[in-house]
């Protein structure tokens, strides 16, 4: 059964708020990924984690660079707010 | 649950990682209640869905997000190419996602769906925005509001929102 297969069942049979329903997947290459998730400090067979998150700014950020020259200048499907 | 290890406690370790780099101390939402449920008021198969994601995810041709707390949204036709789908993060590895975007947008395995049956029909448009938006307050006054808003006049009768 697939993921999205699960979710709709999900939707039709969960009753009760704060449901979790697990897929019963699991990663072929085991659950050692998870050691070094996050992790703060190094330790024996551990790496750091870090910080691999790219800068922040306002300005858009494209896949390529076609599709900034190819990005509608009004674009009608994009919807921006006034922040408050 | 057929786990083989335990989740990752992510608050506690993104709290200890980011102190440890200096950062001041994350404010995570604290929710007091879950949300209210909504029962379907049809079958799954009669309903017309509604699609929401939040990889960052544009088309081609669209003006694509910024990664400071944007709160836009695109409207994706869900009788676009998957060839014209594009992503952009600051906080997730996108090189599956830009190899096939489906796995963060899988609209391909919803028309599938529509066409097997399985489910009425999708909005005309799929809802993306930009995950990492670090305003809870900014997501719950302004931009879900605003989603749910275009869903409803789409006449949508149920959303799956897939999160990254």
């Amino acid at each position: 059964m697939s993921v999205i297969d699960k979710a709709l069942e999900a939707i039709e049979k969960i009753d009760l708020p704060g449901t979790i329903l697990d897929l019963g997947l699991l990663w072929e290459s085991g659950s050692r990924w998870k050691d070094s998730v996050m992790e703060s400090g190094p330790s024996e067979g551990k790496q750091l984690s870090g910080d691999d998150r790219l800068p922040r700014s306002e300005t858009p950020v494209y896949q390529d660079q076609d599709d900034f020259f190819n990005a509608e200048k009004d674009c009608q499907t994009c919807v921006f707010f006034n922040e408050s | 649950m057929p786990q083989d290890s335990p989740p990752i406690d992510y608050i506690d370790r993104t709290s200890k990682l980011y102190a440890g780099l200096g950062y001041p101390q994350y404010e995570w939402v604290k929710n007091s209640a879950c949300p209210e449920l909504t029962f379907l008021k049809k079958p799954i198969k009669e309903s017309k869905v509604g699609l929401i994601c939040s990889g960052g995810i544009y088309r081609k041709g669209q003006v694509a997000f910024h990664f400071k707390d944007d709160i836009s949204y695109r409207l994706i036709e869900t009788n676009t190419e998957i060839a014209d789908i594009r992503t952009t993060h600051f906080a997730y590895d996108l090189t599956s996602s830009r190899v096939d975007p489906s796995c963060v947008f899988p609209l391909p395995s919803l028309r599938e769906y529509v066409a097997r049956g399985k489910i009425k029909s999708l909005a005309e448009h799929a809802v993306t925005f930009m995950g990492g938006i670090y305003s809870h307050r900014k997501v719950r006054e302004i931009l879900a509001p605003s989603i749910r808003n275009y869903f409803v006049k789409q006449e949508v009768d149920l959303a799956i929102l897939v999160p990254v």
